[in-house]
């Protein structure tokens, strides 16, 4: 599993209200990406319920600072200020949720019938356009905004994506770096500064920048997202980790029963996730087992550009190390998977992974025959993930544009599938044999 | 099943849509939902239903997103064509005629289709619960 289905896994249990099920893959995951901004987030709305409001508000403050528009942690943030009197801090915070992102199914009932759709802005506008891709447009607003308000770093943050998606990548810069300035962990600043700096040459300096971003969005998630929508770029972006699931919970009577049992050692050697012993501690349950693919060696995450950092560490000291295995998801895998059979749905790996490996082996005969099969399916945000890895590579047929833009449609985001469609239309078909364009 | 039935009634009424004079193609889709597009000639490009229905899909949202509301009925013209959009309910609808044809006409036509698959659509499927 990559680091974004468990989260996925884990955020399903927080919506279901088993938000014991939800902490326990969070810590999981958090042992081995501790600064894993969208876990840290889960990890807050959780202290949040558990009426943990100085850890909830510590966690927010850590997802601002690496997305300083996300709207689920300010709406979280918000919550934490009228909760402890601070109504005018409270209400300030909902407003750039109004601006940032209108439709938020929280911000109505967290702002109990306060109107903010009356309140259209400068800012308003440019987070709209850059929504519906008119960065042109946003630009002009994001600038007006930024004028008359200096101190909102996220406006600067707008205006930086709008100039960066516009094509003017050298603005972009100066934008970015007052950014990293003020928000050195912010994640959008360093994915456009390692793209600006490897289209100018510097390509180690862009590497080492999205090195640091990996620590925040171990999937590269982001960066997939941001990339994808480039007319093409140079930034070699690694395939995500793959990570073990993580261990069964003891149930309470069976984690009672060990409490007079010595703590698990930590394996030595790589063991099955199912097999880890769990500690005494039943929350804080061990590191996530991580699998590199060995193909992006040079690029790969290494553990020590993951390894907990002595402030945003978990708090959890007895995590064992996590284990990388040298496995590789190539080709020749994903044909001993069945990739040949279509029905052959019982084989070690997913679809959407045979099809990415399929993919990265630049056999898009079987990629494209498994994405035309499967990807109108279920597992919407995995085939999203890869979907946009597949079209970022230089040869992506026509037919994995299409998928990708019926799946935009299918989430109603159709101005990214008009996108998309659009580079179908320019590029050329891989399914009988033709390798590119 | 129910996936397949709704596919082949997206397919259905954009055959009968295709049916209308001087009418070039038909593109319907279902919010959340592919789209799925019939042409009585050749087109550049056999994305280009679903290149339009995602276009249609862009100002629509950037409309809601204004303030505006939400559309109900589009039409545009080119040096070749002129097209009609609608939506009914969760369901949405993309003409594409000859210019020389009368819009009013056109859109009475186009409504009329539309509402009589939706009132076979309604009877089918109630026939099938039955």
């Amino acid at each position: 599993m990559s680091p974004r289905e468990l989260l996925t896994q884990a955020r399903e249990s927080f919506d279901a209200g088993h938000i014991d099920e939800s902490s326990h893959v969070v810590e999981y995951l958090l042992g081995s990406f501790p600064d894993y901004y969208e876990a840290r987030l889960l990890r807050g709305l959780s202290f949040e319920r558990s009426a943990n409001a100085a850890e909830a508000a510590d966690e927010a403050a850590f997802v601002l600072d690496v997305d300083p528009a996300n709207a689920t942690a300010l709406l979280l943030s918000a919550r934490l200020a009228r909760n402890r009197g601070d109504d005018e801090h409270s209400r300030l915070l909902w407003l750039r949720v109004a601006e940032i992102d209108p439709a938020h199914p929280d911000l109505r009932s967290a702002t109990d019938g306060f109107d903010h759709s009356a309140t259209i802005t400068a800012a308003t506008l440019g987070y709209s356009y850059m929504r519906h891709g008119w960065p042109e447009l946003a630009e002009r607003q994001f600038g007006a905004a930024v004028e008359s308000n200096s101190g909102r770093i996220d406006l600067r943050l707008g205006l930086a994506e709008a100039v960066w998606s516009a094509g003017h990548f050298e603005e972009s810069r100066h934008h970015c770096r007052t950014v990293l300035d003020h928000h050195p962990n912010c994640l959008k600043a360093l994915l456009i500064m390692a793209h600006v700096l490897t289209e100018v040459g510097r390509t180690n300096h862009g590497a080492e920048l999205l090195e640091k971003a990996a620590q925040l969005d171990p999937d590269y998630w982001l960066a997939r997202q941001m990339y994808g929508r480039l007319e093409f770029d140079r930034v070699r972006v690694p395939g995500p980790p793959v990570v073990a699931p993580p261990p069964v919970e003891p149930a309470p009577e069976a984690a009672a029963d060990q409490v007079e049992e010595p703590p698990a050692s930590a394996p030595e050697k790589s063991i099955p996730a199912s097999e880890i012993e769990t500690a005494d501690e039943p929350d804080v349950s061990s590191a996530a087992e991580v699998l590199y693919p060995s193909e992006s060696e040079d690029t790969a995450i290494g553990l020590d550009q993951v390894a907990p950092d002595s402030e945003t560490a978990p708090s959890s000291p007895d995590v064992p190390e996590p284990v990388i295995l040298d496995v590789e998801p190539d080709a020749d895998a994903a044909d001993r998977a069945g990739a040949d059979d279509p029905k052959a749905e019982a084989g070690p790996a997913s679809e959407v992974e045979r099809a990415t490996a399929h993919a990265r082996a630049g056999d898009w005969v079987r990629a494209i025959k498994l994405i035309t099969m499967y990807s109108r399916g279920g597992e919407i945000e995995a085939w999203e993930a890869a979907l946009t890895e597949i079209c970022d590579m230089d040869s992506a047929p026509r037919e994995a544009w299409e998928a990708l833009g019926d799946l935009y449609m299918r989430m109603s985001r159709p101005q990214n599938a008009s996108e998309a469609y659009g580079r179908a239309i320019e590029a050329r078909s891989g399914g009988g044999g033709d390798q590119g364009r | 099943m129910e996936a397949a039935a709704i596919k082949d009634g997206e397919e259905a009424l954009a055959a009968a849509l295709l049916g209308i004079d001087d009418v070039k193609g038909a593109v319907v889709w279902r919010l959340g939902g592919v789209p799925v597009a019939s042409w009585k000639r050749e087109y550049a490009s056999p994305v280009a239903g679903r290149m339009l229905a995602a276009l249609f899909g862009g100002l629509e949202k950037g409309v809601e997103d204004m303030g505006f509301g939400h559309i109900s009925q589009l039409w545009w013209q080119s040096d070749d064509v002129q097209c009609i959009g609608f939506r009914v309910g969760e369901w949405q609808v993309l003409v594409l005629a000859d210019t020389r044809l009368d819009i009013a006409g056109l859109r009475t036509r186009v409504a009329e289709t539309v509402a009589g698959y939706w009132d076979e659509s309604k009877t089918s499927n109630q026939e099938e619960a039955d």
